[in-house]
């Protein structure tokens, strides 16, 4: 493979809970994105979205990555990673500078000066931060500005969404990416590639929450007037669907998860059912109520989603999502997830697959691929801004450009 | 007249059943805290009943036992109670509220208890259970038949207090002598039969209905614990609020962050005002946010200047899908009637007397799935648990909710 065509591909790896994802994609002259291939391989070693076991995670994404490889013909050597974990916190913090200039003219370096100055926050020693994602900026206490550069005052402020989390387990999934062996362009928070890749900027202009339930975690992140506004990881997902109905009807895990997707639903059946199936040979058929399954699926289902609305409502920003929520992730596929959900939160649920540019396949369209497709996005929405010639100035200038800007992150 | 309408103002009784009881009656009427309420101890055992003085005193099972107490045989102990169940019922007739005392764990306290519990029941009466775990140090064995005797106890009482002695010890120090603690838990039990009782007897400023004290009192059945206060002078509210919270018994108040359910009585003088009673409830309000309070105040001419603040705190243990819990299926005095333990339900229908005494003595109390046993997360068991808020979010959510799984 040519160094130029290298430079065009990007590849996105998210290692979930259950499986682990890769989403290759080139991106074209225009910064638009063609995804050229896509692989999923069953995840070992990872429990509630972090690493426990590294020899075997290791191994899954070896396996993802080399059906990738097959499938697109590329060789993998860079990636964008996701990390997720219920370690990770956010917040919300304002930074503020003197203007520099003598006129009060606000440059692009007093820019760089309050947004670090905005990172520059305390959070535990053993945590680092993850983004520190532009909210909005403030010139001498006039606020809603999103470009502040040439505009004059004395006083420039900036809001950033601070995300962070606990360095060593951050450091676990570097590790296990690095070991088969792979390149970290960056590590991006699953909640905020899921969000860009299942939301149009009309959507983030309106305010959406995005829920990505997967297999161990859900990842929740809030966007309003396209600013990412709160964001959230709760270590609950599929898993602990399953675990309950392992429990609850007293089968085992594997069966649990059968009965889940086969069988279950988190709205309550109207008419009991039976759900008979057999067991190895020399025992018994076995009955089960579906009545039962479901409730014990609607009991976790709903007391996660009613966490998050808990989690948003104390903040304020209920009331404005116009565009409403976006479920996405494998448990989207939970029947009748979506009434439920409208139910909880009383607006417009919308089950939402990654939207994609040219060349995707049908396969794409399902909501399991939505961080590994927005991995892909922010690649491209990063690397337009460091390629051309990716000297400091030109690159501020540049992002004041594009509706992406808004949400850009630094490290 | 339904049976709530009975309880306001009219008779109630408190029941001591088995030593532990006993002293717990005996305790009360001693301090004279419960005016108008008469006590009744029932002991199986003559010498237990020997040494109480004050109150109605009643031998259970003479023919049985000979007088000779249970030994810790809870059938034996029950079929005591069924024995005598004339007498029970005559003692239990035309009563509105009865506070049933019992320390779990024996063989009388925690088999006749129930059966009480349930004939009282049956002659109308409102049935507030009172009662304690065994100390961890009296062995597995009772430790067990207490779980299962507690499973018993709150299918045929309206409300249980539980009290697990273990939570004493921080009470009375390391070096307290036995009968020290067990002194404790008798006291702790009158202070929480107290404030029931204020809240019901007396003369009341927020009016708490029996079915808002059930309700406080473990409408999920919980474990709880009675912590009581008390000051007078000029900021006595907030002072006795901190005298409550001050008790060894609250952890630092961290009993009352994981609380589900909060009883507050607050009692005073005649002077006591609104004001007052709303700080003893904010303050409670404040250290329990995920609580559901109940408030009720009440006054006490007797108080004078006093004003005493008491709290039953419930921690929420999964409700259970009622077991078939063994009621003879027809009592007649003067015949023992088998019965059929849940361990044992699936073996034996109806056994003849002698068998059944039998086959109870051979079995071992299996109660490995009671709610007192440690919730399991199953598969998560290894890993970090997602705690939100106090909860443990690996549990499921049915079992942290207490829904029972039923067809």
């Amino acid at each position: 493979m040519g160094l130029f065509a290298r430079e065009q591909i990007v590849v996105g790896l998210e290692v979930g809970t259950t499986k682990v994802c890769v989403v290759v994609a080139e991106v074209l002259e225009n910064h638009e994105l063609m995804i050229i291939g896509s692989a999923l391989a069953p995840s070992r070693g990872v429990r509630k979205g972090e690493i426990v076991e590294m020899e075997a995670a290791v191994q899954s994404v070896q396996e993802a990555i080399t059906r990738a490889e097959d499938e697109t013909g590329v060789e993998i050597h860079t990636v964008y990673a996701a990390v997720t974990g219920g370690h990770i916190r956010s917040f919300n913090n304002r930074g503020n500078v003197v203007v520099t200039r003598d006129d009060g003219e606000i440059g692009t370096q007093d820019i760089n000066n309050v947004l670090l100055n905005a990172k520059a926050v305390s959070i535990p020693v053993d945590h680092a931060i993850i983004h520190a994602i532009r909210q909005r900026f403030f010139v001498d206490g006039q606020d809603g500005i999103q470009n502040p550069v040439g505009m004059f005052g004395t006083k420039l402020e900036a809001d950033v969404h601070v995300i962070h989390g606990l360095r060593t387990r951050l450091h676990n999934t570097l590790r296990c990416i690095r070991q088969v062996p792979l390149e970290i362009k960056s590590i991006v928070v699953s909640s905020f590639a899921s969000a860009l890749a299942v939301l149009t900027p009309e959507n983030q202009q309106e305010g959406a929450l995005v829920i990505d339930m997967g297999g161990g975690v859900t990842d929740y992140i809030l966007f309003r007037e396209g600013i990412v506004e709160h964001s959230g990881v709760l270590a609950v997902g599929g898993d602990h669907v399953t675990n309950d109905i392992a429990l609850g009807l007293k089968v085992p895990i594997n069966r649990a998860e059968r009965l889940k997707v086969e069988h279950g639903s988190v709205l309550m059946p109207d008419t009991e059912e039976i759900i008979r199936y057999k067991r190895e040979v020399g025992l018994p058929e076995l009955e089960l109520s579906r009545r039962q399954l479901c409730r014990i699926m609607n009991l976790r289902i709903e007391e996660t989603l009613t966490l998050i609305r808990q989690d948003v409502q104390k903040r304020g920003f209920l009331d404005y999502l116009g565009a409403g929520v976006f479920l996405t992730g494998g448990c989207a596929r939970t029947a009748g997830i979506q009434k439920l959900a409208e139910g909880v939160f009383g607006c417009p649920v919308t089950l939402a697959y990654s939207r994609v540019a040219p060349g995707t396949g049908t396969v794409m369209e399902s909501p399991e691929y939505s961080t590994a497709v927005g991995l892909v996005r922010y690649a491209v929405s990063s690397q337009r801004d460091v390629a051309p010639m990716g000297g400091w100035s030109t690159r501020w200038n540049r992002m004041w450009q594009t509706a992406w800007d808004r949400i850009r992150t630094f490290f | 007249m339904s049976r709530q309408e009975k309880a306001r103002g009219s008779r109630m009784k408190m029941i001591g059943v088995g030593d532990a009881g006993g002293q717990v009656v005996e305790h009360i009427l001693r301090a004279g805290w419960l005016p108008g309420v008469e006590g009744v101890v029932f002991n199986t055992d003559a010498v237990g009943l020997g040494r109480m003085q004050l109150g109605e005193r009643l031998a259970l099972g003479r023919s049985l036992t000979r007088g000779l107490g249970t030994g810790g045989d809870m059938e034996l102990g029950r079929r005591a109670a069924v024995h005598d169940a004339d007498e029970v019922k005559a003692v239990v007739a035309d009563v509105a509220l009865v506070f049933l005392m019992v320390g779990l764990g024996g063989g009388t306290g925690g088999g006749a208890g129930p059966e009480i519990a349930r004939m009282a029941r049956d002659c109308g009466a409102m049935v507030l259970g009172m009662a304690t775990l065994p100390f961890s140090f009296e062995g597995e064995r009772r430790r067990q038949q207490a779980a299962q005797q507690l499973e018993m106890l709150r299918q045929h009482a309206d409300a249980v207090v539980v009290i697990p002695n273990d939570k004493l010890l921080k009470l009375v120090g390391d070096d307290a002598t036995a009968l020290e603690a067990f002194r404790k838990c008798d006291e702790v039990m009158a202070i929480g039969a107290r404030a029931v009782w204020q809240l019901l007897a007396r003369p009341a400023l927020i009016h708490l209905d029996f079915a808002a004290l059930r309700n406080a009192l473990g409408g999920q059945h919980g474990e709880g614990v009675v912590v009581f206060g008390e000051a007078t002078g000029a900021d006595r509210a907030t002072q006795a609020v901190e005298a409550l919270l001050a008790n060894p018994l609250m952890e630092n108040g961290q009993i009352l962050g994981r609380s589900e359910r909060v009883l507050v009585s607050v009692c005073g003088g005649k002077d006591l005002t609104l004001g007052e009673v709303q700080k003893c409830a904010s303050a409670v309000k404040r250290i329990a946010p995920r609580a559901q309070i109940e408030l009720g105040a009440a006054v006490d001419e007797d108080y004078g200047k006093k004003l005493s603040v008491t709290i039953v705190a419930s921690t929420a243990v999964p409700a259970r899908k009622p077991t078939p819990v063994p009621v003879p299926v027809a009592v007649t005095t003067g015949e023992a009637q088998p019965t059929v333990r849940p361990a044992e339900r699936s073996a034996a229908g109806t056994v003849p007397g002698a068998a059944a005494r039998e086959v109870s003595a051979k079995s071992r109390p299996k109660q490995g799935e009671l709610p007192l046993e440690k919730r399991s997360s199953g598969r998560f068991e290894n890993s970090e648990p997602t705690l939100w808020e106090g909860e443990n979010l690996d549990v499921p959510t049915y079992v942290r909710k207490g829904v029972a799984l039923t067809g």
